[in-house]
């Protein structure tokens, strides 16, 4: 099985991810769609660890996995913390420090 | 039989990828986005990672997944409102120029990177117990701070006399 397709998949679900990011208005959406792209680099690493047979991008891999645990614990609680304050999930809601 | 196999995990992340971005509630771009996380784990199998695999299918699959249903069913979130035609269009632009560098790094460098080896066989726990313990360590400390964080920002301060209930209600 050659490498590449593994590649292209990813490459895939993180434009994907990309494009829901910028997308969507939804802070619950887009922390979802942060996941996805989290999820590509995850991927890319644990092919990559494969084929050079060092177990050291498994490794790399698993403290992606948490530090994205992490991120998106932190997202939900900040979404519910807009959702409080503002009464919306809207994140085009958050403009107070555009200008 | 293990082409076959990822052909059908890559076109499960797939739609589900896809669905994940374009579903409108965000309960089912929550349940879409722990398929993919599923799809993802068991691709880690196939790539000779059983523990990687465990973990996301533990972690992504299973915990993230919870969290966010129970973060949209707490929240009641609504439907979006129609997106502006300018939003999708410079977000799939963006999208798109991404994919395409990609896919022209792909075939110009990558697509004669080889076959997939062996893999690393057992000898996880030793680099993580050994090389990597500091990072893991640190991580551990984020997790705990991401915790503490996740804590305050959803705590509301509560008048003296309140009850759980309209201490922690929306």
């Amino acid at each position: 099985m050659p490498l590449w397709p593994y590649l292209a998949l990813s490459g895939l679900l993180f434009g994907l991810g990309l494009v829901g990011l910028l997308v969507r208005r939804n802070a619950v959406g887009a922390v979802m769609a942060f996941g996805l792209m989290v999820n590509a680099s995850l991927l890319n690493l644990a092919a990559f660890a494969r084929q050079h047979g060092d177990g050291r991008g498994e490794a790399v891999a698993f403290l992606v996995l948490l530090v994205a645990a992490a991120e998106m614990v932190v997202g939900l609680a900040l979404a519910i913390a807009l959702f409080r304050n503002r009464q919306t999930a809207d994140l085009d809601e958050l403009d107070q420090l555009k200008w | 039989m293990e082409i076959a196999v990822f052909v059908l995990l890559a076109c499960g992340c797939g739609l589900t990828g896809i669905l994940t971005v374009t579903c409108r509630k965000p309960m089912h771009s929550c349940l879409y986005l722990a398929a993919t996380s599923l799809c993802v784990g068991l691709l880690c199998i196939l790539l000779a990672a059983p523990f990687l695999a465990l973990a996301q299918i533990l972690v992504c699959a299973a915990g993230i997944a919870l969290l966010g249903g129970f973060v949209c069913a707490v929240l009641n979130l609504e439907e979006e409102p129609g997106k502006e035609v300018l939003r999708i269009l410079l977000g799939g632009a963006t999208g798109g120029i991404v994919l395409v560098a990609l896919g022209y790094f792909l075939w110009r460098w990558w697509r004669g990177s080889g076959e997939l080896g062996t893999g690393a066989g057992t000898g996880f726990s030793e680099l993580v117990f050994g090389e990597f313990l500091l990072p893991v360590e640190l991580t551990a400390f984020l997790l705990l701070v991401a915790l503490l964080g996740s804590v305050l920002l959803t705590r509301r301060e509560g008048r003296k006399g309140a009850t759980n209930a309209e201490r922690s209600g929306l």
